[in-house]
This record gives structure tokens, sequence and C-alpha cells, in this order.
């Protein structure tokens, strides 16, 4: 039989006492499991924080690229964006299509601005809205071409859409009729990216990094075509058929082959005046001042002796064969009338005497003088008018074109109306470089090269802004600029 | 049995606690002691540190958020300008110039005014964009009109005429000569002509980058730097 023994009151203190000691190791090992546990969640949490902290080092590390980048791009677009209208040119459009329509004689029939009540109701948050024009013309295929070419030439961006050209004389051919629509966008600065990130002291980081901006630029070429003065072809919307009765010969007391001989050499003189012009428009070098007004005048005057000469076979019913007349209307009669026309050629209505030339030549030197480039032109427009027609250039200029015999009172009249054509060109070149709106802003000046900021450009002695406007000079505080053979000095602003 | 004692008091065994019992307190009081040490160092020394580290890093983080956020800002004017500036250079660097495209097309049908090798003139000249979906081409120019004579040689010089020409750079294809001779009886010479349509298919275009958020490709996109004016 086993037999129990009840502890005695020792052992009871002593169980009591170990039981005690269990229970606080007990709850001190708990407080402490559970101090460790939280110490481990910490340590995760610094070394989460820590790494957040070090990508947001990394990140401020880069501020100062990536403003540096912010305000290339934000310039450079500034730049490009150029090409595009903005919101008032886009209102002045329908201006452009009516003034467009009456350069290339072009019958604006109907116009319908095709996204303007979406455009007026709700603000796009593209940052370039697209803006259509559908328009529907008439005109022949030249002007319509040109009318689209004006278009394209423009200085903000038009495209062509789509286009629909029928003869409106259906099979017999004349006026076209056109649907034409018309391209552009508008430039929204905010766009879907709200308000730009304010970035402090932006104006003297823009200049800090005008260099950058300058390198990191990249070219928009906005692709532009001049189109031929004029064409001399048959309009290919035009029925060329000639009427069988008409047997290709009309009235002219010229055979065919007589008409044709006129009509080559008409083409030939025509030719040669071409070649003239283009010569007018060579690169400018030297005294090319006085070339280009030399030639101008002989331009001048031989465009009048044809024109004069085209009126006389016209009346006359010189060339009448069909297919010859059309080429005589189109390659010598159109390019004739037009270069009457734009150089405002006809032969003077009064002549000016030397006396008179003399009396214009000073007042335009005391307007020139005054800087007065409007009143230096509005003088030569009258005079130019009365200019002395046929005066050949002396000899002493080197050609051999000139008379025979020197005549003292031609040499006269040739100097001063030199001396006005280049009073003239000089005015008009200085006025040019005035509305180009150069700004120089900054100038580094310094021994071994200076550099100067122009329009945002950073440029040296010899380099050229824009291809036409060269920097010959920098000094301290004045930069010296090279335009169409005239130096003209700007201050630093 | 009861024991009783009768000595004096001062004369009797005094009692002493059992040197187990001592040894056994004294280890249960360490023990106890040593735990609450534990925990106390644990709570009051590790714990606390560790929160105060976590603090300072907090606090770190916290002076660092108003610049990190500026960067983050710049960084997506960044990116958003990166594609501005990529769709306006798309925009201004790709046009094709349909005054320039119609130019030569008149060159090419003038023929330098000779109308032996043909002699067409146009009734109608179209050009429609295509769907967004149709990545074969960006659209199509229909050309209509007659070319004398009855001669279909004369239609098929002038359709080889224009493949050749620089007008047809921004073309992939053009329909074989067709048509029909018509009869004008209008009392013009020539008195007959061939009838004819071609469709002429323009090149597709590259992936345009303007198509969100910009402008979206249309056949006046297709490159025209190749091509050379026709004399």
């Amino acid at each position: 039989m086993r037999t129990f023994s009840v502890p005695g009151l020792a052992g009871r203190k002593a169980f009591l006492g170990g039981v005690s000691v269990f229970l606080v190791i007990s709850v001190f090992g708990f407080l402490t499991y559970e101090d460790i546990r939280a110490m481990d969640e910490i340590e995760i949490e610094i070394e989460g924080t820590r790494s957040s902290i070090d990508q947001a080092s990394a990140k401020i590390r880069r501020i100062p690229d990536l403003e540096r980048e912010v305000v290339c791009l934000r310039e450079n677009i500034r730049e490009y964006v150029k090409i595009l209208p903005d919101e008032d040119e886009v209102n002045d459009f329908v201006n452009k299509i009516n003034k467009f329509g009456d350069l290339a004689k072009v019958q604006v029939d109907k116009l319908d601005d095709v996204g303007a009540k979406r455009r007026k109701t709700q603000k796009s948050k593209d940052p370039f809205e697209k803006v259509e024009y559908k328009l529907q013309l008439k005109g022949e295929t030249d002007n319509l071409i040109k009318f689209i070419n004006l278009f394209e030439n423009h200085d903000r961006f038009v495209r062509v859409a789509s286009f629909d050209f029928k003869s409106s004389k259906g099979v017999t051919g004349g006026r076209l009729e056109a649907d034409l629509q018309l391209e552009t966008f508008v430039y929204n600065p905010g766009g879907s990216l709200g308000p730009p990130v304010k970035i402090p002291e932006y104006d003297a980081k823009k200049t800090r990094f005008a260099a950058d901006i300058v390198r990191s630029r990249g070219e928009i070429k906005i692709e532009r075509y001049e189109l031929p003065s004029s064409t001399g072809r048959r309009d290919p919307f035009r029925d060329p058929r000639v009427a069988s009765s008409e047997g290709g010969v009309a009235e002219s007391v010229l055979t065919p082959e007589q008409q044709k001989q006129l009509l080559d050499a008409l083409i030939a003189e025509v030719s040669d005046i071409e070649l003239m012009i283009e010569a007018e428009a060579a690169p400018e070098t030297g005294d090319d001042f006085i070339r280009k007004a030399t030639l101008k005048r002989e331009t001048d005057d031989r465009i009048l002796n044809l024109s004069r000469r085209v009126t006389t076979l016209e009346k006359a019913r010189s060339i009448e064969t069909a297919s010859l007349k059309e080429r005589f209307r189109t390659e010598v009669k159109a390019k004739v009338d037009r270069w009457v026309k734009d150089r405002n050629i006809n032969a003077p209505t009064q002549t000016f005497s030397e006396e008179t030339l003399a009396e214009y030549a000073k007042r335009m030197n005391g307007a020139y003088a005054r800087a007065d480039y409007d009143g230096v032109l509005k003088e030569y427009e009258v005079v130019s008018k009365g200019f002395p027609r046929n005066v050949r250039r002396p000899r002493s200029d080197g050609s051999d074109d000139g008379p025979e015999a020197p005549d003292p009172a031609a040499e006269r009249l040739w100097k001063l109306m030199t001396e006005m054509d280049l009073l003239k060109e000089r005015a008009s070149a200085n006025k040019e470089f005035a509305e180009r709106n150069i700004v120089v802003s900054g100038v580094i000046f310094q021994p071994e090269g200076s550099v100067a900021v122009i329009n945002g450009k950073v440029l040296s002695a010899g380099e050229s802004l824009d291809g036409e406007i060269a920097v010959r000079a920098i000094e301290e505080d004045v930069v010296e600029f090279a335009y169409k053979q005239i130096t003209i000095r700007r201050p630093v602003r | 049995m009861i024991r009783i004692n009768l000595l004096p008091e001062e004369m009797r065994k005094r009692e002493k606690t059992p040197l187990s019992r001592i040894v056994v307190t004294l280890v249960g009081t360490l023990v106890t002691v040593t735990s609450a040490s534990v925990f106390a160092y644990a709570h009051f020394g590790l714990l606390h540190e560790a929160g105060s580290r976590l603090d300072r890093a907090r606090s770190e983080l916290e002076s660092l958020e108003p610049e990190a956020r500026y960067a983050d800002d710049l960084l997506r004017e960044k990116k958003d300008f990166d594609k501005r500036s990529e769709i306006i250079q798309s925009i201004g660097n790709s046009r094709t110039l349909w005054s320039r495209k119609l130019d030569q097309l008149c060159d090419v049908t003038n023929n330098g005014g000779d109308a032996d090798r043909h002699f067409v003139w146009f009734r109608g000249l179209s050009m429609r964009p295509s769907n967004a979906k149709d990545t074969t081409s960006s659209g199509t120019v229909v050309m209509s009109g007659f070319s004398a004579t009855s001669k279909l040689q004369k239609l098929s010089d002038f359709h080889a005429d224009v493949k050749s020409s620089a007008f047809f750079d921004v073309f992939s294809e053009i329909d074989n000569p067709s048509g029909k001779v018509i009869e004008f009886k209008d009392n013009l010479t020539p008195e007959s002509a061939w009838d004819f349509s071609f469709n002429l298919k323009l090149k597709p275009l590259a992936p345009d980058k303007a198509q969100k958020g910009g402008p979206a490709a249309k056949p006046a996109d297709a490159p025209a730097s190749s091509e050379k004016k026709q004399g």
C-alpha cells in the first residue's frame, strides 16, 4: 500500500517559492521576448527607412543635373514651338486664309473650323491640340498650288491633310473647284502636366546653362518649297485640244517655222533675263551693292524692252499657231508681265534731270545720317521712278559694254543713281536688322577669345547667328555684327 | 509521540535555516533578479535605443522628403518634356510639301511641252489619308483624266513617266494603265482620248510618336528629303 505524506510547512513554502520564481522568470522572459521581437521589427523599419533615405539622397544628388536638363528642355521647347501658331494666331487664321487667297488669286467659297466648338467648350489636356480647317476653293491650278505653297511656306507649321481638285467644267476644263483640309497644332504649355515645377533662381540658372541649352537644341527643320516663279507649262486641268477648224494656224503673216524661230528668240531673251535676275540674288561679296544696283538697272531695261516687244507682237498677232501661242503666253508673256509688276518697272512718266537727282541724293544722305531709314526708302521710291532709262555703265567700272567715247554726263548720272541705290540697300539692311530683334544679353570678355550670348546663343567672333548675321567682333560692352555688307554695333543689354 | 523540550529557552539548541533552503532561495532570487535585469536591459536599453535610431532615421527621411519630391517633380517634367520635344521634332521634320508634289506632277504632265510622248489633262485629283489602323499605306491619291489620243501607248508612257518621276517618291504603288477610249464629238482635235483613273498608294509612315497627346500622323508625314526637282 502506497502512503502519501503531507509535506511540511517548509516544503510547501519551498514549493510556493519555486512556483513564484518560475512565474516571475516566465513573465520577464515573455516581456524580454516581446521586446526582442519589437526590436527586430524596428530594425527592419530602420532598414527600410535607411533605404528610403539612400533613395532620396540619390534623387537629391541628381537635382543639379535634372535642373539643368529641365531648364534646357523648357527653353528649347519654347524655341521649338515657335513653329506652331499660338491661340491668337489660330484665331487670326481666317485672315491669313483671306490674305493668301488674295495673293494666290483663289476664291474661298466656304470655310469650316472643324473643332472650333470643342476648343471653346473644353480645354484640351493634350500639349499639342490639332486645329483643322476645311476649305472650298475655286481657282486656276497654278493659283491653287500657290495657295497651298503659301501655307506650307508660312512661318507657322501648317500641313495639307487632304485635298480634292475637280475640273469645274467637266471635260472641257477651266477653273478648278477644290476641297482642301489644312491642319496645324496649338501648343498648350500646361497640358496634362499642370503648372511647371518652380525652379529656384531660374533666370540665373538659364544664363548659367546657356551653352548647354544651345548644345542640346535639336534642329527642327521646317522644309519649305519655293515654287518656280513662272513655269511656262500648260495647265494640266485645262483641256488643251484646239478647234478643228483652226487648223493650227490663224491670222499670222508668219509661217509656222518663222513663228517658231521668233518664239525661240523670245524664250532665249527670257532665259537671259532669268540669269540676270539670278545674278542679282547671288551671294554678296565686296562691292556687291554697286554690282547689284547696276545689274538691276540693266535687267529692268531689258525687261522693259522685251515687254514693249511682246505687246507689239501680240497686237500684230505674230504668233498664232495653237501650240506656239500657248508657249508664247506661258513662257514669255506671263513671265514678262509678272516681272514688270513685281519689279514695278514702267517707262518713267517723267525723267529727272541731273540736278533733281543730285537733290534727292543729298536728301537721302541726310536721312541716312539721321538713321531715318524709312525716309531714305521713301525718297528712293519716288526718285527711282524718274531714273533715266538706258544710261549705260561707264567704262571706268571695268566693264567693256560702255559707249565707245566717254560721256561725262552719263557718267555723272550713273554715279548719282548708283549712290542712291547703295543708300537704299544700306537703309533696307539696317531696317531689316532692327526688325530681327537681336539682343546681346551678355559678354564674356577674355583675351584668348571672347564670347557673347546673342538671342540665347553663345557665339564668338566669326560665328554666324542664323547664316545671315555674323558676329564680327566682341568688345567689352559692344558686339559688332556684319549683315548684308554693313557693320552694325549693338550694346550689351 | 510528542516530544517536549524542557530545557530553558536560552539553553535550547538554536534553529537554523537549512543550507539547502538558503542556496535554493539565493538561486531563485538570483534567477529572478537576472531575468528582471535582462528584461530591463532589453526594454530600457536596446529597445529604447532602437526606437531612438528609428526616430532619427525617420526625421532624417522627413528632412530629405521635400527635396526628393522636388527631384521627382523635375524628373516627371523632364520625361514629359522629352516626349513633347520628340513630338514637336517629329511634327517639324516630317511633312510632305504637297505644293512641291503638285508642281512635280504638273511638270510630268507638261513633259517640257512635248505632246508627242503623252498628252494628258486631268478632270480630278484627290488625296485622302488612310484609316489610322492601316499600316500598309498612309493614304491614297486618285488622279483621273484623259490621255489623247486613242493610242494606248501614250497613256502607258504617261504612266511610266509618273512612276519614274520625283513626284512618285512618296508613293509605293500605282495602278496599271487602264481605261476606255471615248469620242468627244465636240469639234475639237484630237477627237478621241483614253479616259483613265489611277490610284496611287502613299508609302506607310514610321510609328508616329505624336499619336498620343499629339498630332496624328497623316500621309503628309512621309519623308520628302530625297526628292529632286524635275526640270
